[in-house]
């Protein structure tokens, strides 16, 4: 308005004559109105600016009101100062029972400590977020909430208080307390288990360790006095007699074997064994020059690898090949020679041998998975020219108490393979044959190399 | 080569084992005597001379003990324990002849001062075999000066090699609890 006063005053000292005085009177009017126009529309937009800022403050207000969660603000002497519908259905106070009130209204006794610590916090200028403790219903009840607390400024920036979301986390707390519950339950359940089966074990370690000491004895007594028996009272005894005492010395000792094979499978089974690397060659020649029914005369075992190093354990190692030479040499068709060939070579590839002779059934026992063996393995083959195993018995043979001769044909416990098995699993290998009757059989142990 | 005459304490509880090892020692032409105690408290017993042990005439000391592990009272491993304990008893050969072969049972016997440990054969044949082998060993070896009851001489060893190792006497007698 000022301008246009100026202006006015301008023109009146500037034209005297009257008609210029008159056109310039109407364009001063056209242009007074024009600008009257231009203030007019920039005002409506401000009050339109006005309207719509106001519609959002109610907007917000909306949204603070519907929420689900209890919104209240304090001040920072801890007055409560807003109070929403959702903190009314949360805590049960109306807002006019709430606001004024300090802000302890709704902390229990036991954690008024808290506030102090959310107070220094929040000058601080922390934000708060999702903080989990207790609050207080008007009715005394106890809630488990999770507190937003962030604080408030004024428009230079000075804090004024916060304003608290808090939402009730009943629920969750609940079912986070079932599931630790459970998982406590569970880890109960567990422990009792494990506790039972490790007193089982024990048990069963203790049946096996009493079995030699208890077991044997009654054993060795049969054996013992049927032998005395057979030298001092010979000439009292008839032949049949004799007989009788020879076949109750044997079935003794066979007994005896019994027991000691099961014996040293459940050995196998237990035992600690630490892997090292055992040099084959060595391990054998070693068991050939020392065991009676391997030497040169009784077999004719020839060892086709030098250096061939596994990881394994020696005696598990010597039990297994003891196992495999023993069958190999016992299983020959009676007055025939055994001879027993042993060489090594990388996992996975197929023997020469074996290449022309598909006609063979082969069996492997559970063939491990090939991840499970380790990264690195050599197969060990012992071939013989015994009186082979029928596909049928192949997959039994591996397992305890499994023969296929009377006791007479070829003597033995069953035992012997199934420690093979046992054994080369415990060491991280497999065990397999490869036979026909009347063709031999070809037996391999796979194992790691390091 | 019987450098003297062997006197054998059998510490034995199954009374068949009794009769094969008293019988296979025997059979080797062993004319010593042999005393058979049924187990570790009575072995104990027996080396202590309580009671009717007191007579030494009749229960010498022995130059050679050979013990079963499992026994009630008191098993192989306390009769080990005790003798090891007495410088007078530590240095009589102890061997353990025993139907376990379990290797914590071995070593602990050895750990407990065992001379030798051997599992008991189930054929009478192998047990005269291995009596003889054990027996034969021992009679070869050395063994230090005792007196008509067969109880080691205590001497002193002043300006000898062993000097320094001169052993106290022996503690008061303790006994095996079970």
């Amino acid at each position: 308005m000022s301008s246009l006063r100026n202006h006015q005053t301008k023109t009146s000292l500037r034209t005297p004559a009257r008609r210029r005085t008159g056109k310039e009177l109407e364009a001063l009017v056209a242009q007074r109105t024009a600008e009257l126009t231009r203030a007019n529309e920039s005002l409506r937009a401000e009050i339109a600016a006005g309207r719509r800022g106001q519609e959002a403050s109610a907007m917000l207000a909306a949204i603070v009101e519907s929420s689900e969660d209890a919104i209240f603000s304090k001040t920072l002497d801890g007055t409560i100062r807003t109070w929403n519908a959702g903190a009314q259905r949360m805590f049960g106070y109306r807002p006019e029972e709430a606001i004024g009130q300090p802000g302890t209204l709704l902390i229990p006794p036991e954690r008024v400590e808290e506030e102090e610590q959310v107070l220094a916090r929040l000058k601080a200028r922390e934000q708060i977020d999702h903080f989990e403790t207790v609050r207080v219903t008007k009715d005394g009840q106890r809630l488990n909430v999770s507190l937003t607390i962030s604080p408030m400024r004024d428009p230079e920036g000075r804090l004024i208080g916060a304003s608290r979301i808090a939402r009730d986390i009943g629920e969750m707390v609940q079912a986070r307390q079932v599931l630790a519950q459970s998982k406590a339950d569970l880890e109960r359940l567990v422990n009792e288990r494990t506790a039972k089966l490790r007193e089982a074990l024990a048990e069963l370690e203790h049946m096996s360790y009493s079995m030699v000491h208890d077991m044997r004895a009654p054993l060795r007594a049969m054996q013992g006095f049927a032998t005395i028996l057979q030298e001092e009272c010979a000439d009292c005894l008839r032949p049949a007699g004799l007989d009788y005492l020879q076949r109750l010395r044997e079935s003794a000792n066979r007994l005896d074997l019994l027991l000691t094979d099961a014996l040293q499978y459940s050995q196998v089974v237990r035992q600690e064994l630490p892997l090292r690397s055992v040099e084959l060659g060595k391990l054998l020649r070693g068991m050939l020059a020392t065991y009676p029914n391997l030497n040169a005369q009784a077999a004719d075992i020839r060892l086709e690898f030098g250096n061939q190093v596994v990881l394994g354990n020696e005696s598990l190692l010597a039990q297994c090949f003891a196992n495999l030479l023993d069958n190999a040499v016992k299983f020959v068709p009676p007055g025939v020679k055994p001879h027993i060939r042993i060489w090594a070579e990388p996992a996975g590839v197929v023997a020469p041998q074996a290449m022309g002779a598909s006609e063979r059934e082969t069996f492997q026992p559970d063939p491990a998975p090939p991840s499970t063996l380790q990264p690195r393995t050599v197969r060990i083959w012992l071939e013989d020219n015994g009186i082979g195993i029928p596909q049928a018995a192949q997959e039994r043979i591996f397992r305890m108490f499994q023969r296929m001769h009377g006791p007479t044909q070829y003597p033995g416990t069953g035992i012997g393979l199934a420690i093979v098995r046992k054994a080369t699993e415990r060491m991280g290998g497999r065990v397999g044959v490869e036979s026909g009757p009347g063709q031999g059989s070809r037996f391999w142990i796979e194992l790691p190399i390091p | 080569m019987t450098k003297y005459e062997s006197t054998i304490l059998v510490v034995e509880d199954d009374p068949n084992d009794q009769t094969f090892i008293v019988k296979a020692f025997r059979d080797l032409g062993l004319t010593g005597a042999i005393l058979v105690v049924h187990n570790g408290l009575e072995a104990i017993a027996y080396m202590m001379g309580e009671g009717k042990f007191s007579d030494r005439t009749q229960y010498p000391y022995p130059t050679f003990i050979m013990t079963d592990l499992k026994m009630p009272g008191a098993d192989g491993f306390d009769v080990l324990e005790h003798l090891k304990a007495n410088p007078a008893w530590a240095i009589i050969p102890t061997v353990v002849l025993s139907s376990s072969s379990d290797p914590d049972d071995i070593r602990t016997a050895y750990l407990l001062g065992a001379s030798s440990y051997h599992r008991k054969p189930s054929d009478f044949n192998e047990l005269r075999e291995q009596l003889k082998t054990l027996h034969d060993y021992w009679m070869t070896c050395e063994i230090p000066v005792v007196d008509a009851s067969g109880k080691q001489l205590r001497t002193r060893s002043v300006g000898k090699l062993g000097e320094r190792f001169h052993q106290p006497s022996p503690p008061k007698q303790t006994r095996v609890e079970d």
